[in-house]
């Protein structure tokens, strides 16, 4: 799994599960103060609870400053597993 | 005058009572037990064997920076070894007032210090030892503590066959299921609490207190909505609480009349979640809101379903279904449907389903918690 920070934008490849989950909270964090964080999950083939956790955590992190955590680009097993467990309706997807 | 003579015998007596003594004290010295977790009297006892072999009258480690150097009087030797870490230098100062240091004492002095910088590792090793086993035993009670929360037993239910069976990745996990048999009504929850291991079981074990606590206020017949509003309040109780800890649980509340066979089922972000009728038709039961924790969840409903005798409702967990093969394929809802269609029956079921994901994963590790709960309507009065 690999995280690209770009601005305001985190580029996610590979495996996103618990063995990176405090990587991508560390990226979160480190890029929150400057308001919207978009996440680009074209390139995720894979993604477990604890990384959904991670992501539900990342938005409410955003939200609590009045920003948003908006995930793009979604590949085809993250969109199954948001739409499985209804997380589509509380994440905001574009 | 005559010179005093020298007795030869004496004196060899007195060299050999002396070498004796050192081979003792040297004896001593190698054979010293370095078992003790106080590396600092360990040290002090190693130091004073090893002045009685070198012949010194002090003998000092230096093991932090900066080293002192210089002794009172007399004459000094100072060695250096490696010390514990691998930046480190351990060295030791002997003292002698009468005589002069030699080679022999550099080498003798050389390892002394290595011992002793040996011993401060094995201490230490030893220390670190009992307490990363005195929290492996803590964990694997708290995790044994954690997975009790769960029935062990399933109850006889007259016009239900009910098996359950949740299998933890490691010692404990955040599966859960916990149920109450109220003849009127059956009541059923089944969750996932996001993440592994004991943090997410200690989580779980909350979940189930809840659901217990509200199983115990339900009184009545059995009305299908009433699994939503279990739903809705378990989100009032534990929401917040969930969302402190970073964590959600996916969950499905079911309610059933056992008399009749009319359900309702609840669920929040679940899956998978199928109806699987005697006649092998499929029906999955999805979500209708995000799971408990995320954000706050309204009311919105059960699905009610119909059960005839031979129909089950069944509720597994993602770690059946996202169990790999060794080359990465997912054991799916595919071959879970399959499997369950051709295995009538509720501890039938689940044992075919647990097999065939456990051949499906093959040599692969377990890649998360097993958990499969199924509810079979049976005539009445037949035996559970």
């Amino acid at each position: 799994m690999q995280i690209t920070t770009d601005g305001s934008t985190l580029t996610l490849d590979g495996r996103f599960d618990a063995h990176v989950a405090d990587d991508f909270r560390t990226a979160v964090e480190a890029c929150a103060p400057q308001g919207d964080i978009d996440v680009d999950l074209a390139s995720v083939d894979f993604i477990d609870s604890t990384a959904l956790a991670e992501l539900v955590r990342a938005m409410k992190h955003c939200r609590e400053r009045g920003a948003d955590l908006i995930l793009t680009s979604l590949s085809n097993p993250v969109r199954v597993i948001l739409e499985l467990t209804r997380l589509d309706q509380a994440l905001t997807i574009r | 005058m005559t010179a005093p003579t020298v007795d030869p015998t004496a004196s060899l007596t007195a060299a050999l009572v002396e070498t004796n003594d050192q081979l003792l004290a040297m004896y001593e010295l190698v054979t010293l037990s370095t078992d003790s977790l106080d590396e600092t009297e360990v040290i002090a006892t190693l130091l004073r064997r090893a002045a009685e072999v070198a012949r010194v009258d002090g003998l000092v480690l230096h093991t932090e920076p900066p080293h002192r150097h210089g002794l009172d009087d007399g004459n000094e030797l100072i060695v250096r070894v490696p010390g514990t870490e691998s930046d480190q230098t351990v060295e030791l100062s002997a003292r002698r007032r009468n005589g002069e240091f030699g080679t022999g004492d550099t080498k003798l002095l050389t390892a002394v210090a290595t011992m002793a910088v040996s011993a401060i590792r094995t201490a230490r090793l030893h220390r670190d030892g009992i307490a990363q086993a005195v929290v492996r035993n803590d964990h694997a009670t708290a995790s044994i503590l954690a997975q009790d929360a769960l029935p062990a037993v399933a109850p006889s239910i007259d016009g239900l066959r009910l098996a359950a069976r949740s299998i933890p990745a490691r010692s404990a996990g955040g599966d859960l299921y916990a149920w109450h048999d109220d003849t009127n009504a059956f009541r059923l929850v089944v969750g996932d609490v996001s993440g592994k291991g004991l943090p997410a079981a200690i989580m779980m074990t909350n979940v189930v207190a809840a659901a217990n606590a509200r199983f115990a206020d339900l009184n009545g017949a059995a009305d299908p909505s009433e699994a939503s509003t279990l739903l809705h309040q378990l989100d009032n109780w534990l929401g917040e609480r969930l969302s402190a800890a970073a964590r959600f649980v996916t969950l499905v509340s079911i309610t059933i009349d056992p008399a009749t066979g009319r359900a309702g089922v609840a669920n929040a972000g679940h899956s998978p979640v199928f109806v699987v009728r005697r006649t092998g038709a499929v029906e999955p039961i999805p979500p209708v809101s995000p799971p408990i924790g995320v954000l706050p969840i309204d009311d919105a409903g059960a699905l009610e379903v119909e059960l005839a005798v031979g129909d089950r409702i069944v509720v597994g967990s993602d770690g059946l279904t996202e169990q790999e093969s060794p080359t990465g394929e997912f054991f799916g809802d595919e071959r879970l449907v399959s499997t369950l269609i051709s295995t009538p029956g509720a501890t039938s079921g689940i044992e075919a389903v647990l097999d065939a994901v456990e051949r499906h994963g093959a040599d692969a590790e377990q890649s998360d918690d097993r958990t499969i709960v199924i509810i079979e309507r049976t005539e009445r009065g037949s035996a559970c």
